[in-house]
């Protein structure tokens, strides 16, 4: 029989009902029996996956990820079961997908809404702050697609947070840090700029004014104020910024909180900020890692619209500030030419 | 008495264009002396140069410099305080700010996206025109 993927929309042939394996995009599909008897009786949640595990099959409630997300409460309600089938129509039978061909068609079902969990940050009063905040990095660091394909869209405010402490801890990091190194290295290079001369291609001090202005303790203390600020400005206009590009995409069906979510969860990698050296570059190839997948699983969109939409502004920010390295390196090739 | 909303996103969002303005207003932003890199590196501008110019000199209402420095970040700057008054209003009279459906925002995102364009060519013209 011929089976279509929910996701893709590529068609596949098989030979059973059950899950199945999309050879396409490798995501699960569920194929319903259409001669089954009746509606399975809801089943308990199973033990939580083992670390490692593979995702969790559509055919029983997923076992969240390890540590992901509280239990569910007692008076949260059983994943639906799929209703009986109407004549002439298969069980889970979707009008609207079509495209089924062959003696027997089978249909994809969606997941149902209720294999939604909450991430272990919106539960952080029980769990306490630091181990929420750390369980759920571990998932989305980690594990980002499976984490976005089960979190609950609708709690954004938590990944706000989470997304904004990540930033501003790592904000003060890199200030820190920046305000013991750059006092040597400004006067250093202000030095060197005395050494060459002014006008066309020379270097203007007010630049260099401006850096040790920057260095100054109230400059310090002034950036360490404003960086949560600064982190909520950030993410929200990353977050508009990406969503604009998706709702161009037709790729945002589930609204700006998914946007929201998927970007202040992922922007929590920016707590990488804290290592010196090397710790922004890991961390924003970490995120974008992260947020391609994470806009890919919770808008449903896949990953190739995700990937445009995030990719896009990172292309024009590369376009832009690729400049800055050249000019860096060109200035300094001058400075030697200069010296020799 | 009807209950306040909570804060949603179009707040938020209400609050960062307020923002922007009292930094535009009162933070010596040009001061800090930034600088586009691939204005720098090439003599071209990027789409979006001159968009702190703009927010800085419309805060003091000088209309004309910001529209010269980038007619986008005029515009801009313009749009996101007018929503900030508008949402600070309907906060005032416990009134919803109004979420427009799903196609007006694809229209708005493909206008925001040609508008962009038409900026960059525009700050383009200008830099090729400039002696």
């Amino acid at each position: 029989m011929l089976a279509r993927c929910a996701r893709c929309q590529n068609t596949f042939t098989t030979e059973r009902f059950g899950v199945q394996t999309c050879p396409h995009c490798g995501s699960e599909v569920l194929l319903s029996d259409p001669n089954a008897p009746a509606a399975p009786p809801p089943t308990p949640p199973p033990a939580p996956a083992a670390p490692g595990a593979s995702s969790p099959s559509w055919g029983t409630p997923p076992a969240p990820p390890p540590g992901f997300g509280a239990e569910p409460a007692p008076t949260t309600a059983p994943p639906p079961t799929p209703s009986p089938a109407p004549p002439g129509r298969h069980a889970g039978a979707q009008p609207s997908e079509g495209g089924w061909s062959g003696a027997h068609q089978a249909t994809v079902a969606p997941p149902p809404a209720g294999w939604e969990r909450s991430a272990p940050f919106v539960d952080r009063r029980r769990l306490g702050f630091l181990s929420a905040y750390v369980q759920t990095w571990k998932l989305v660091a980690f594990d980002p697609a499976q984490f976005f394909r089960f979190v609950r869209v609708n709690e954004s405010r938590s990944a706000v947070l989470f997304g904004v402490v990540a930033l501003t801890v790592g904000n003060w990091f890199q200030t820190l840090y920046g305000y013991l190194v750059s006092s040597a290295a400004v006067g250093l290079f202000d030095e060197m700029l005395k050494k060459i001369p002014q006008g066309r291609g020379g270097v203007d001090h007010a630049l260099v004014s401006a850096l040790v202005s920057r260095t100054t303790f109230a400059g310090v203390l002034v950036q360490v104020l404003m960086a949560p600020l600064a982190a909520l400005f950030v993410l929200y206009l990353t977050a508009g910024v990406m969503h604009l590009l998706l709702l161009l995409f037709r790729a945002a069906p589930r609204g700006f909180d998914a946007t929201l979510t998927a970007v202040g969860y992922a922007f929590g990698l920016f707590v990488l900020q804290a290592v010196p050296v090397c710790g922004y570059p890991v961390a924003a190839i970490w995120f974008l890692a992260a947020v391609i997948l994470g806009l890919g699983e919770a808008q449903r969109c896949g990953p190739g619209k995700a990937a445009a939409a995030a990719l896009l502004p990172l292309g024009f920010v590369c376009f832009c500030c690729g400049g800055a390295v050249a000019t860096m390196l060109a200035g300094l090739g001058t400075i030697s030419s200069q010296g020799e | 008495m009807a209950e306040r909303r909570p804060v949603g996103h179009l707040e938020v969002f209400a609050l960062l264009g307020a923002a922007s303005f009292l930094l535009a207003r009162f933070f010596p932003l040009l001061a800090l002396h930034l600088r586009c890199p691939l204005l720098a590196l090439t003599g071209w501008p990027c789409p979006t140069c001159g968009m702190t110019r703009a927010f800085v000199r419309l805060a003091h209402g000088r209309l004309q410099g910001a529209v010269a420095a980038s007619p986008l970040g005029a515009f801009l700057a313009a749009a996101a305080w007018a929503f900030a008054l508008a949402a600070l209003v309907a906060w005032a009279a416990r009134r919803p700010l109004p979420s427009p459906p799903p196609p007006a925002q694809r229209a708005l995102a493909a206008a925001l996206v040609g508008l962009a364009a038409v900026n960059w060519t525009w700050l383009c013209l200008a830099r090729w025109r400039s002696p």
